[in-house]
């Protein structure tokens, strides 16, 4: 009797968890495109779903974080461009070695992200404005070195860390896989990445603790920055090339995905778990249309939509608490 | 005396960007012979008088301590349907107005959004610019949208006593809108709203139903610059209005018009708007490529928003609360 009511407990407690209710809603969205098309169960189409979602997924971690320390990075898609640009402007060029030009890269997109969070942190502005401002100039300076060509011509052992494979999974997405499973045990586990609740929840609370919020801030907005480089290595890399354009309006995916995952605009909230499987969901979303052959502009409604719903199931959650 | 002139002067504008503009405008002026004419003249005021219109509204939408990113979407929306509603032949007039109703009650949905999600501004007038734009696309299929009356044309192209219709039209609004907001006791309620609306509401003011009006007049504004748009181009195109939320908000910001809500004037923000209409003219005047203008609009923003924090900071020794400025609030 007891065991019975213990489990039955057990079980409402855990559909009260974020995680587990988006399983659920993601297996129902499966179960209803799966029903209305053929195609969607199969083994080529699940790969595409899952090698879509691997950037908007790399760069949803970091979008978490920044959004755990009460932030936005609204500039992850012009840095994607950006970066792309420069690591493959380096290589095309052949000035200097594949893994010096990743590196280079990576550094750049750390660096764009550190910027944010010293204006943010050392200025005090609010991370819209500047985000909004860092997005403009990245994407117009990817424009800007390209003048709005394609970079293409790169080396081959460049393009294999996008195009391998290991045991018929892409590279990228094992390596997306193994960043979240790692990423998740830091930064419930790690005291710097951890720093994060108590300085988004109450930052000026969190300075009278001792925390370094400066510190937090910046680094928080750099390694979304350099999330956001990750991605953009596997993509260039993935599509043979850097372009410009890449990255459009993935801030707005990124920021929908970990907000429907669980995390809040006013911070201290946030799980890389809820990310993703909210990634998950609305891949899943924007296949179901493709496949369906609805026009592709329905998606941005779709998303922007899903975004409102989000903030508003988001509200909803936090006033109960 | 003179320094009696400038305090005054200073009420009203900003000094600053005032001896900027000036001085920009003189160099121009002196270094390329086409800058100073007449005709410049009126292809600086065309080619930013979308943006100018729309800062109108952003104005104060700002200093009511909101911001509203929807406004490029409404632009286009409005073009398209106001197009729409042209081709099926419901008159110039009728579609004017239903495409203002239109406008005007996607404002009235970010304001309800806002008050009742209690979500920051940011985010909410964010997913209506994509589901808007979105539904723009959605609507024309990505098709250009033509085949307009010759009458409709005068909106965007035609002039009253020698001067552009768009531009009388801003002057008219500028000069309504800067003596509601400073001589009227409903419309300069919006200071104290911005500047402390928790105070504003214990004032017994009705913060939310303010809030309707901000955002209907911001995007009632962002659908006229729609129709002039789409009255100019003889067309309506889903691409029209990209980044013009951007332009709009350096514009205000660097006009003097605090993120933070309660500081700000329609005279500031029309100095803004002239300062960016000369800047885009000079950039191409001076054969600057078009990539740069993204690069020069994202970099004026951030630097005019640091000066003002460092300048506010300098004056009163007194760094902002972090609560005050990460997006938790409201």
């Amino acid at each position: 009797m007891t065991d019975t009511k213990r489990s039955s407990q057990l079980v409402s407690a855990a559909l009260q968890a974020r995680e587990v209710q988006l399983l659920l809603l993601t297996l129902v969205v499966v179960l209803i495109i799966s029903n209305l098309t053929p195609n969607f169960l199969t083994e080529s189409n699940l790969k595409s779903v899952a090698m879509g979602m691997t950037y908007d997924l790399i760069v949803a971690l970091g979008m978490t974080y920044v959004l755990i320390l009460g932030g936005l990075d609204l500039s992850v898609g012009s840095n994607i461009a950006l970066t792309g640009i420069i690591t493959t402007l380096l290589m095309q060029k052949g000035v200097v070695s594949v893994p010096v030009a990743i590196g280079i890269g990576l550094s750049v997109s750390f660096i764009i992200g550190a910027i944010n969070g010293v204006v943010i942190a050392k200025f005090r502005i609010n991370p819209f404005i500047v985000t909004l401002g860092m997005m403009s100039l990245a994407r117009g300076g990817a424009m800007v070195l390209t003048s709005g060509y394609f970079v293409t011509g790169l080396p081959e052992s460049f393009l294999m860390i996008g195009r391998g494979e290991i045991m018929g999974i892409p590279f990228p997405v094992i390596a997306a896989l193994l960043i979240v499973i790692v990423f998740d045990f830091l930064l419930k586990n790690w005291v710097h990445l951890n720093r994060a609740f108590p300085v988004g929840a109450d930052p000026d609370n969190a300075a009278l603790l001792g925390i370094n919020v400066n510190k937090t801030v910046v680094l928080g907005f750099a390694l979304c920055g350099l999330f956001a480089g990750i991605a953009a290595i596997f993509m260039c890399s993935r599509l043979a090339m850097g372009y410009a354009q890449f990255g459009l309006e993935i801030e707005l995916r990124a920021l929908g995905a970990a907000v429907i995952g669980g995390a809040t605009f006013s911070g201290g909230r946030g799980s890389i778990w809820g990310t993703f499987l909210g990634v998950l969901l609305l891949a899943i979303i924007n296949n179901g249309f493709v496949l369906m052959d609805a026009s592709i502009y329905w998606q941005k409604v779709v998303n922007g939509t899903i975004l409102i719903i989000a903030i508003a199931t988001a509200v909803r959650h936090s006033r109960i608490k | 005396m003179v320094t009696k002139m400038v305090r005054k002067l200073s009420e009203h504008t900003n000094l600053g960007l005032l001896a900027v503009t000036v001085g920009l405008f003189t160099v121009m002026s002196i270094g390329y012979s086409h800058f100073f004419t007449l005709y410049n003249m009126e292809v600086i005021a065309m080619g930013f008088i979308q943006e100018a219109i729309m800062a109108l509204g952003m104005t104060i939408v700002i200093i009511s301590g909101g911001i509203d990113l929807s406004i490029g979407s409404v632009l286009v929306l409005s073009s398209i349907l106001v197009g729409l509603f042209l081709k099926a032949d419901l008159g110039v007039a009728l579609s004017i107005f239903l495409t203002l109703c239109i406008s005007g009650s996607i404002g009235f949905a970010n304001a309800v959004m806002i008050n009742r999600l209690r979500a920051h501004p940011f985010i909410v007038t964010l997913g209506t610019m994509t589901a808007v734009r979105g539904f723009a696309l959605v609507i024309t299929e990505g098709h250009p949208v033509t085949g307009f009356p010759k009458s409709f044309s005068y909106f965007g192209q035609g002039y009253l006593l020698n001067i552009p219709f768009p531009v009388v039209l801003f002057i008219i609004l500028a000069i309504v809108f800067h003596i509601l907001l400073r001589h009227t006791k409903y419309f300069s309620q919006v200071y104290f709203i911005g500047s402390n609306p928790g105070a504003a509401r214990l004032c017994g003011m009705n913060v939310e139903r303010f809030r309707w009006m901000t955002y209907i007049i911001s995007a009632t504004l962002a659908g006229t610059a729609g129709i002039i748009t789409a009255s100019q181009y003889i067309s309506a195109n889903a691409s029209f209005g990209i980044d013009a939320e951007l332009r709009v908000i350096t514009a205000v910001i660097i006009g003097g018009a605090s993120l933070s809500g309660g500081i700000g004037s329609i005279g500031r923000t029309v100095l803004g708007v002239i300062f960016l209409a000369i800047v885009a003219n000079a950039m191409v005047q001076a054969g600057v490529p078009t990539y740069w203008e993204k690069v020069a609009y994202g970099s004026m923003l951030v630097i005019s928003v640091v000066l003002e924090q460092y300048f506010r900071f300098r004056r009163t020794g007194i760094k902002d609360n972090w609560r005050d400025f990460m997006l938790g609030g409201n």
